[in-house]
C-alpha cells in the first residue's frame, strides 16, 4: 500500500505507537485564514488604519504636550482655503477645506475616530449580546422569555431611530465620573453598542439551546458541575467563534453608522475630524465642484469597510467547521 | 368560514387605502388660479399669539395676520410710523402721559367660529369690528401672569400705570380662570368708547410709539377667549366648557389665531409648512404713493395707490438648511432667496455685486445693512464665566471679528463696535469698545488674570487651567459648524477649550429662557428704531423677563437706563445711552460680533419687495407676476 492511499494519519500508517496531538478549533481556523491571500491582505490593510489611528493618537498627545507641535485645530490656513489637490507639500495631496486645513491630513486622523467608534460600540455590544444569548437559551423557562421579549421589542424599533433617540437622551447626561461625556464620542460608541448586540443575542441563543443538549454538558451536569459553571466552563466557550465574526461585522456597521450620525449632526462633535463630519461638511461643497473632501472620506471608508468584511467573512468560513469543505 | 376571509380582505384592503382617504390633499387645486407666493422659512415657529412672540421667526409669520395700533411706512427711510389699526396719530397729553387712540371703524377680524354663523344661504362664519375693548384685552393678556408673556411684558413693564398691579392680581387666579379679564381692571389701558383706547402711563416712555406699533399687541376678540381657550367641541354641533384645569392660556392653533391683517393662517403643520391665504374681509388698504429717494427708479412706486394685498396665498415651507433652500431658488420655487455662504463667491463678484451670468437671467439684487447685532453671550450667572471679568475681556481679545465676517459670512457684515447698532443715535457717541480689537498678548495677560480670579472665587484650583467652556448654538447646519469650529481655534489661541453645543432654535430658547447655558452664539434684531430697544437687554428688572438673559446686573447701569426714559427728546437720551454703552463695553457680558448686511436674491417676477428694518407685517406689498414665472419656467 503506498502512502497516498492511506486514510489513516502517517504517524498511524508507519507502525508509530506516539499520538501526535490534533489541531484545536483556533489553530486550525489560524492556519486556514494564513493560507488564504484575500484575507490575509485585508488584515494587512485593517493593521495599517489601526496603526494610522495609533499615529493620530501620539500626535494629538504630542500635541497636547509640546507647543511646536500644533493641534489640528490650530492648522487652519484662511489663505489657502478650499484648495485643490496638488503635489505641491503633502499637505495638499488631496487639497484643503474650507478652513484650508489639509484634507489628507483630517482624513487620517478621522481613522481614530472610526477604529474607536467601531472598537468600542463592539466591546458593549458583543459581551452584551454574548452573555444575554447564553443565558437565555441556557436556562431557559422565563429568563428566556424575558430576554427574548426584551430583544424583540428592540428590534421592532427601528434602528436610526433608536439610535438618535439615545443620542439625544445621551446630551442631558452630565459626564459620568466627571470624565465620560457621553454627548461626545463615548456616547455614540453606547449608543451603537445598545442598539447593536441583538444580532449576536439572537445567533449565541440559538446556539446554546442546541449546546445544552449535547452530550458532554449532560454529562458535566450528570456529575453534579453547577449550571452557571457549566455554562461558563463549556458552553460559552464553544460559542465564542461567533462572537468573534459577530465582531467583524459589527465593526463594519459601527463604522458606517457613526458616518450617518455625524451626517445628522448627532455624532461626535464639533471640531473632531471624522469621516462623517467630514461628509456633512463636503456635501454642500459638491455644489461649488470641491469634490476632494467628499472623495477621501468615503475612499477611506470603503477600503476599510471592505477589508472588514472580505476578512469577516473569511474568518466565519475559518470558524464554521460546516463550511470547511465549502 | 368564507365570509370571514371576505370580511378580513376587504377590512386589510380598507386599512391599506385609507391614507388615500384620510390623508389632506394636496392644495394645488385649491389655489388653481391664484396669485401664490412661494417661499420659506428656516427655523421652528414656537408662538402664533401676539402675547407669547419672543423672538424674530415667530414674529416674521405673525406679521400676516395680527396688526398693531401703529405701523411703519413701508418705503420711507428713516422709518416713519404711521397709523395702522389706529385712524390717526394719538392725542398726546401735555405732561406726555396720556396717549389716547382712536380706533378706525372698518377692521374686521377674519371670518371664525367663535364668532358665529351667518344665517344666508352660504352660512358663512361672522365676523366683526374691532373695538376698544379688544385693545385693553390684548394689553390684559400681556399682562397677565399665566400668559408666558417675555418680551411683549418687558417692554410695558413699570410703564404702563398699573400694570405690575395688575399682573400681582391676576396670579390669584387659576390659569384656566379667565374671569380675571372682567373681574380685573388695568387703569394703565382704557377703552373710553367703542373706538377710543387711552393708555396711561407711570412716567414720560419715549419709545410708546414705537411700541404701539409691534404686533406683540395685537387686539385680540373676547370670542377666542371665550370660545377656544374656555369650551370645546361637543360632538353634536355645540361647546361644552373645558374645565378650568385643563385649559391653556395661549393661542395655539391656526384655527384661534384671529387677526386682522391681509393673510389668514390657514395651514400650520408644525416643522414643515405654513400657508396663508388673503383674507377676503380685510379693509381697503392702498399701496404707498410716496418713497425713499430711489426707490421711484427702482420700481417701488408702480403700483402707488393700488389696493392691498397683490398676492392671494402665501405658501412657506420650513427649510432649516440654506443648501435646500437654495436648490429651490435656483429651480425656481421660492421668489426670492438669501445667498448661502458656500455659493457666495460664484454669485458675487469681488466688488459685491451680482455677477452678470446672474443678472442675464433678470435676477436682481438687494443689499441692506440690518439693524441688528450677532454676539456671543456670557451667561453670568455662570460659575466660570460670570466670576471672572477678565476671563471675557481675554476672551473678546483673542476673538479676530473681522477674519470671521471674512471667512464665515463672505463680508456681509460689518464689525459690531459697541452695543448700539452703527445706524442708530448714540453708536458714534460710544465709540469703539476697549475690546473691540484682536491683542493675543493683552488676550493672554487677561486669562492669566483670570485664573487667578476664579481660583480666588475657589472655583477652580490654583494653577489649574480655565474649565472647558460650551457654547450652545440654535441652529445644527453646516454653517453653524464652522462658525462652531472657527470659535474654537479663535479661543485655543489662549489655552481655552471650547465645547458646541449644537441645537435647534427653540430647544436653544428653552436653555436661555430656563438660564441652562454658559455662552451662546445669538443677536438681537431691532423692534424698533432706537437703541434702548438694545440696551433694554442689560437692564437688571429684565433678567425675570428674559430679555435680560445676560443676567448682567449694574446699579449704574440701572440708574442711567431710568434716568433715559424720562428724556423725551433723543438728543437728551443719546450722552446717556453712549455711557451705558461703554458700561457694557466694559463689562463684556457679550462678545460683540457684527451688524449682518443681508443680500436678497429676487426673482424677475418678483416686484415691490424692500426689506423693511423692523416691520414684520410686509408681505401685502409684494406682487407677483404669475404669467412670468410660468414664462421663465416657474411655478403656476
Amino acid at each position: 500500500m503506498t502512502p497516498e492511499h492511506t486514510t489513516l494519519p502517517p504517524q498511524q500508517a508507519d507502525g508509530g505507537d506516539h499520538l501526535v496531538s490534533g489541531r484545536s478549533l483556533w489553530g486550525d481556523a489560524r492556519r486556514r485564514i494564513m493560507r488564504d491571500p484575500w484575507a490575509m491582505i485585508c488584515l494587512g490593510i485593517i493593521v495599517l488604519y489601526a496603526l494610522i489611528a495609533i499615529g493620530g493618537v501620539c500626535y494629538e498627545l504630542a500635541a497636547e504636550h509640546y507647543d511646536d507641535v500644533p493641534a489640528f485645530e490650530e492648522t487652519s490656513d484662511y489663505d489657502n482655503t478650499n484648495r485643490h489637490p496638488s503635489l505641491e507639500s503633502p499637505r495638499f495631496y488631496l487639497g484643503t477645506d474650507w478652513a484650508g486645513k489639509s484634507v489628507l491630513y483630517k482624513t487620517l486622523l478621522g481613522v481614530k475616530v472610526s477604529l474607536t467608534v467601531g472598537f468600542m460600540a463592539n466591546i458593549v455590544a458583543i459581551p452584551l449580546g454574548v452573555i444575554l444569548g447564553a443565558i437565555a437559551g441556557f436556562y431557559g423557562k422565563w429568563i428566556d422569555t424575558l430576554i427574548v421579549w426584551l430583544f424583540s421589542t428592540l428590534a421592532s424599533i427601528p434602528g436610526i431611530m433608536l439610535l438618535i433617540a439615545l443620542r439625544y437622551a445621551f446630551e442631558e447626561i452630565p459626564p459620568i465620573f466627571g470624565i465620560i461625556d457621553l454627548a461626545g464620542v463615548p456616547g455614540v460608541c453606547v449608543a451603537l453598542g445598545v442598539v447593536s448586540w441583538i444580532g449576536t443575542c439572537r445567533l449565541v441563543r440559538a446556539e446554546v439551546m442546541k449546546i445544552r443538549e449535547l452530550d458532554y454538558v449532560i454529562a458535566a451536569r450528570a456529575i453534579g458541575t453547577p449550571k452557571f459553571i457549566i455554562m461558563l466552563r463549556h458552553v460559552i466557550p464553544n460559542v465564542l467563534h461567533l462572537a468573534i465574526i459577530n465582531f467583524s461585522l459589527g465593526f463594519v456597521w459601527a463604522v458606517k453608522s457613526e458616518v450617518i450620525l455625524s451626517y445628522l449632526g448627532l455624532g461626535v462633535p464639533v471640531g473632531v475630524p471624522s469621516w462623517g463630519n467630514m461628509i456633512n461638511a463636503a456635501r454642500t461643497d459638491l455644489f461649488m465642484g470641491r469634490w476632494w473632501e467628499l472623495t477621501a472620506a468615503v475612499g477611506a471608508m470603503f477600503f476599510l469597510v471592505l477589508a472588514l468584511n472580505i476578512f469577516g467573512d473569511r474568518l466565519r468560513d475559518s470558524l464554521d467547521p460546516k463550511l470547511r469543505n465549502v | 368560514m368564507k365570509w370571514f376571509y371576505i370580511t378580513a380582505l376587504t377590512a386589510a384592503a380598507a386599512l391599506a387605502a385609507a391614507p388615500f382617504w384620510l390623508l389632506e390633499e394636496e392644495d394645488a387645486s385649491r389655489f388653481e388660479g391664484k396669485i401664490v407666493e412661494y417661499t420659506t422659512y428656516s427655523a421652528k415657529i414656537d408662538s402664533i399669539d401676539p402675547a407669547t412672540c419672543g423672538n424674530t421667526p415667530s414674529a416674521q409669520i405673525q406679521g400676516g395676520f395680527y396688526e398693531g395700533l401703529y405701523t411703519y411706512h413701508y418705503l420711507k427711510r428713516p422709518l416713519e410710523v404711521i397709523p395702522g389699526l389706529a385712524e390717526s396719530m394719538p392725542e398726546i397729553s401735555a405732561d406726555g402721559l396720556t396717549y389716547t387712540v382712536k380706533l378706525k371703524k372698518d377692521v374686521k377680524y377674519f371670518r371664525n367660529p367663535c364668532f358665529g354663523r351667518e344665517s344666508g344661504p352660504e352660512h358663512k362664519y361672522k365676523t366683526r369690528t374691532v373695538t376698544a375693548d379688544d385693545v385693553v384685552l390684548a394689553y390684559k393678556r400681556v399682562g397677565d401672569f399665566h400668559v408666558n408673556t417675555r418680551l411683549s411684558l418687558a417692554f410695558l413693564q413699570g410703564k404702563i400705570l398699573g400694570m405690575d398691579e395688575y399682573r400681582r392680581k391676576t396670579r390669584s387666579y387659576a390659569p384656566g380662570d379667565f374671569s380675571r379679564y372682567e373681574e380685573e381692571d388695568l387703569p394703565g389701558v382704557v377703552a373710553l368708547d367703542e373706538h377710543t383706547v387711552q393708555f396711561k402711563l407711570n412716567g414720560v416712555f419715549p419709545q410708546l410709539m414705537y411700541v404701539l406699533a409691534m404686533q406683540f399687541y395685537a387686539p385680540i376678540p373676547h370670542e377666542v377667549i371665550s370660545y377656544h381657550l374656555a369650551t370645546k367641541d361637543d360632538g353634536e354641533g355645540g361647546r361644552i366648557p373645558i374645565p378650568v384645569n385643563d385649559r391653556t392660556t395661549e393661542i395655539r392653533m391656526p384655527s384661534e389665531a384671529v387677526g386682522t391683517g391681509a393673510y389668514m393662517m390657514t395651514k400650520w403643520v408644525r416643522g414643515s409648512r405654513i400657508v396663508m391665504e388673503r383674507n377676503p374681509d380685510f379693509r381697503d388698504s392702498y399701496y404707498p404713493s410716496e418713497g425713499a429717494p430711489g426707490d421711484r427708479e427702482r420700481g417701488l412706486l408702480e403700483d402707488a395707490g393700488k389696493k392691498l394685498p397683490f398676492v392671494d396665498v402665501r405658501d412657506l415651507r420650513c427649510v432649516l438648511e440654506p443648501n435646500p433652500d437654495w436648490m429651490l431658488f435656483l429651480t425656481k420655487q421660492k421668489d426670492w432667496a438669501l445667498i448661502p455662504t458656500r455659493v457666495f463667491q460664484t454669485v458675487i463678484s469681488p466688488s459685491t455685486e451680482l455677477l452678470e451670468t446672474w443678472q442675464k437671467q433678470g435676477i436682481r439684487l438687494l443689499k441692506y445693512p440690518h439693524p441688528g447685532i450677532w454676539w456671543i453671550a456670557f451667561n453670568l450667572a455662570d460659575d466660570v464665566v460670570g466670576k471672572s471679568k477678565s476671563l471675557r475681556q481675554g476672551m473678546y481679545l483673542a476673538f479676530d471679528v473681522e477674519k470671521f465676517i471674512k471667512v464665515v459670512w463672505n463680508g456681509r457684515g460689518k464689525r459690531g463696535l459697541n452695543i448700539i447698532p452703527s445706524m442708530f443715535k448714540g453708536h458714534k457717541e460710544a465709540g469703539r469698545g476697549p475690546y473691540a480689537h484682536v491683542d493675543i498678548e493683552a488676550a493672554k495677560k487677561k486669562i492669566a488674570q483670570a485664573k487667578e480670579e476664579l481660583a480666588a472665587a475657589g472655583v477652580i484650583k490654583s494653577g489649574d487651567n480655565i474649565p472647558v467652556i460650551t457654547i450652545d448654538f440654535g441652529k445644527r447646519d453646516e454653517q453653524t459648524h464652522r462658525i462652531a469650529e472657527f470659535m474654537m481655534g479663535e479661543f485655543r489661541k489662549i489655552g481655552i477649550t471650547i465645547k458646541a453645543e449644537l441645537n435647534d432654535y427653540p430647544t436653544l430658547l428653552g436653555k436661555i429662557n430656563n438660564k441652562r447655558y454658559q455662552t451662546c452664539m445669538l443677536g438681537w434684531y431691532a423692534d424698533y428704531p432706537d437703541a434702548e430697544n438694545f440696551l433694554q437687554n442689560f437692564y437688571s428688572p429684565n433678567i425675570d423677563r428674559n430679555t435680560n438673559y445676560f443676567s448682567y446686573e449694574n446699579e449704574e447701569f440701572d440708574r442711567l437706563f431710568e434716568e433715559a426714559g424720562k428724556h423725551p427728546n433723543i438728543a437728551d437720551r443719546v450722552p446717556l445711552y453712549a455711557r451705558m454703552a461703554q458700561m457694557i463695553s466694559e463689562d463684556v457680558p457679550v462678545i460683540l460680533l457684527y451688524e449682518p448686511v443681508i443680500y436678497t436674491l429676487l426673482m424677475p417676477w418678483t416686484h415691490n419687495y424692500k426689506t423693511h428694518p423692523v416691520d414684520f407685517g410686509v408681505a401685502k406689498y409684494m406682487r407677483i407676476d404669475v404669467a412670468a414665472r410660468v414664462r421663465t419656467g416657474g411655478r403656476g
